[in-house]
């Protein structure tokens, strides 16, 4: 009975935690599975219309920009953060200068609100007062102007996005990093394996784990991506550099376009789990045989 | 042992849970005091300002707490962002019982699908008449009727005008605004200079990356109009007219000779505020009530120097229309607190309260305000508003006509950056919102 009693408890203990992710994630999730099947907005009562919107989105091709721009910044941000973040984690782990002063340095952007941190950079890039555009002007020749090209918008909301989330990415490798037993290095440099050797058959194989869960994270959140693109350019010029969580949000709160807008999120979700999977299911098999 | 650490923890748990629901309840009983009705207001942070004085220095006096102490009632006032109280009034409206009794509403929201869940005023106003409301001028109620019914009452309104500085004015030999949307054009270009200091100086700058309005306000000028809605409430889309066209034509033109900002895709009414009080813009467009920030000594360089006079007409002998947006008192069909909800508006609508919030800063509606010499004394910019406003307009809401601008909002930023040539844009635009209206 007390056996019994004692092999309850544990479950017990974590139903409230169950029941909070029913509520708060579940129930919610089936709702907009649901709504996404349905026309509605403010007011009105629910039409159920099948997969028309998801016909309409497939249709649509702002819908089909959004998610082009969505992806290339995702996938262009995830893996350029992934290099950055591991030659930076491999100069701390060698041994960098002042490294006291340089670890707030490099985490200094992730303390940094988003919204504070994008209307920065939209100063500095500022076409008539920006001293970055100016300057990058001055070294290129060119007209750096991001407000009236989608391509420079797109090149830097990457970049900030990155700029923001390196340190996160640089965090969680580091730490891989530093997890890695001394005696596996020792036993390299008696076996006679140099630097690179070492790097390439050690570090990187053994930080396989850390690197994949850094990549599902960051790609997750890199698939939400809106306050860098709503605070710098609204989706514009010309609708040119809207991503999907813009894409949302205009037929949501503007347009109260719900059945469209659940649909877009349900699309989104699905989007970031493919990709996600793809990639982890790639790289794991490549790191598996490299070992 | 390890049974009874564990019965010992969720013991701990559940009293600090009874503990945390029983304070709360009480704390949410402390906060209704007994007797008292709370009446909800929702609104933006601004009509709490002008109806309680809250902005220092502001003379009016707070018009709703004293009604309120007057009435026994507790005011509760949510504020937000003019997006975001209109996405909570649809939420509330949804709801069986709404906990909001007064929401503030802008015209560009009035379409079918709100005006439908606000409750008819008209019994109200035969049961407790407000004090002289045919004064309020008949384009100023535009925006607050329903299938004949009156669901609002105006409380405030965004006249758009033109500030100029008249420092740089007289560097460049001009000594008065522009009068026509020729001028307009011609004094961009005049005005677009590099200052003995080096500062470079823009012809005109708005917000035109914020939306539709002031990039459709510089078209209005030329007598552009995108539509037209007759009494029955048919929309005729009148995009593709020699007007837009010239408009276009000639924003174009100020855009390639940096007239307009650079930025003009992106640029928002914070970046247009910087530049006129520095002086890295001539002229801007932006609604009368701005002209206290642009000569405030704290923030401009050119404090007593950015003046503001009515838009542009079409020419010497043909008005433009005077865009402005109308911000509306309604009480939702759902409200709890109908009647008090009224008389609070009667109270806020009064001629005298008119006067003291114009006081604290609000554009009235009514025109008898604007000859009120206390409000003259501190605003005397106010005689060209008024004189303004006899021509002011509200632009119409339909179905689906947050879509319709932001396509016009797509096709004009095309014609003027480059993207498309004007005729192409405009064709475009005409093709696309008659799809648009037929959906």
């Amino acid at each position: 009975m007390k056996r019994k009693r004692e092999q309850i408890i544990p479950y017990l203990l974590l139903t409230p935690v169950h029941f909070v992710l029913l509520v708060v994630v579940g129930l919610p999730t089936l709702y907009i599975l649901w709504l996404s099947l349905n026309t509605s907005t403010w007011g009105t009562s629910l039409q159920f219309v099948g997969l028309e919107n998801y016909r309409q989105l497939f249709t649509d091709p702002y819908f089909w920009r959004a998610t082009l721009n969505t992806f290339l910044v995702v996938i262009g941000v995830v893996y350029i953060e992934m290099v950055l973040g591991l030659l930076l984690a491999t100069f701390f782990i060698k041994g960098v200068l002042a490294k006291k002063l340089m670890f707030p340095v490099i985490l200094m952007p992730y303390a940094i609100s988003p919204v504070v941190g994008v209307l920065i950079w939209k100063t500095l890039m500022d076409p008539n007062i920006g001293i970055v555009a100016r300057l990058l002007s001055m070294i290129t020749h060119s007209n750096v102007n991001y407000c009236v090209s989608p391509s420079q918008s797109l090149v830097l909301i990457g970049f900030i996005n990155l700029w923001l989330h390196l340190p996160f990415t640089f965090i969680l490798l580091y730490s891989g990093m530093l997890s890695i037993s001394e005696t596996i290095y020792e036993a390299a440099r008696i076996d006679g394996a140099d630097s690179f050797q070492i790097y390439f058959r050690i570090t990187l194989p053994l930080l396989t784990q850390t690197m994949l869960i850094t990549i599902i994270f960051r790609l997750v959140f890199a698939f939400r991506l809106f306050s860098e693109v709503w605070l710098l350019t609204r989706g514009g010029p010309i609708r040119k550099t809207e991503v999907m969580a813009v894409y949302l949000y205009q037929h949501a709160f503007r347009y109260g376009n719900f059945g469209i807008a659940a649909a877009t999120g349900w699309l989104m979700v699905i989007g970031s789990l493919l990709i996600a999977s793809l990639y982890l299911y790639q790289m794991q098999n490549r790191m598996s045989t490299k070992e | 042992m390890r049974t009874q650490k564990l019965r010992r923890m969720l013991t701990i748990c559940v009293v600090l849970l009874l503990v945390s629901a029983v304070s709360f309840a009480a704390g949410q009983k402390e906060d209704s005091p007994k007797g008292k009705v709370t009446l909800t207001l929702l609104s933006h942070s601004v009509h709490e300002n002008v109806a309680r004085g809250t902005v220092a220095g502001t003379t009016g006096g707070d018009i709703v707490g004293e009604w309120a102490e007057r009435n026994n009632v507790n005011i509760v006032w949510i504020t937000a962002g003019i997006d975001p109280v209109h996405e909570r009034l649809y939420r509330e409206l949804a709801l069986k019982e709404s906990s909001i009794d007064i929401a503030f509403i802008i015209d560009k929201y009035v379409d079918p699908r709100l005006t439908s869940q606000l409750e008819p005023l008209d019994p109200y106003l035969a049961k407790s008449p407000i004090e002289d409301l045919a004064e309020i001028p008949e384009n100023l109620l535009i925006a607050t009727k329903y299938k004949g019914n009156l669901i609002a009452i105006p409380y405030r309104h965004s006249l758009g005008g033109l500030h100029w500085n008249e420092v740089l004015f007289n560097e460049r030999g001009l000594t008065r605004p522009p009068k026509t949307a020729k001028e307009i054009f011609e004094y961009s270009k005049q005005l677009t200079y590099k200052r003995a200091d080096g500062t470079e100086v823009t012809g005109l700058v708005a917000n035109f990356g914020e939306g539709y309005a002031s990039i459709y306000r510089f078209l209005a000028d030329y007598g552009a109009k995108l539509f037209t809605v007759d009494e029955d409430g048919k929309v005729t889309i009148t995009a593709d007219t020699p007007e837009m066209i010239q408009g276009l034509t000639d924003l174009a033109t100020l855009y390639k000779a940096k007239a307009v900002p650079s930025n003009f895709a992106t640029i928002t009414i914070d970046d247009q505020n910087a530049m006129i009080t520095t002086g890295r813009a001539a002229m801007a467009f932006g609604p009368f009530a701005r002209y206290t920030v642009y000569n405030n000594p704290d923030v401009s360089e050119f404090p007593g120097s950015i003046k503001v006079t009515k838009h542009v007409d079409i020419d010497e002998h043909t008005p433009s229309d005077q865009i402005m947006e109308i911000w509306s008192m309604a009480i939702p069909k759902n409200s709890k607190n109908k009647d008090l909800a009224w008389d609070l508006i009667r109270e806020l609508s009064s001629k005298e309260n008119t006067v003291r919030a114009a006081l604290n800063g609000n554009s009235p509606v009514r025109p008898s305000t604007y000859v009120d010499p206390r409000v003259l004394e501190l605003y005397p910019w106010k005689i060209d508003e008024a004189e303004a406003l006899k021509n002011a307009t509200v632009l119409p809401a339909f179905d689906n006509s947050l879509e319709a601008w932001t396509i016009f909002q797509e096709e004009s930023q095309s014609a003027v950056i480059g993207a498309k040539s004007v005729q192409d844009a405009v064709k475009s635009l005409q093709t696309r919102l008659e799809k648009l209206l037929n959906k």
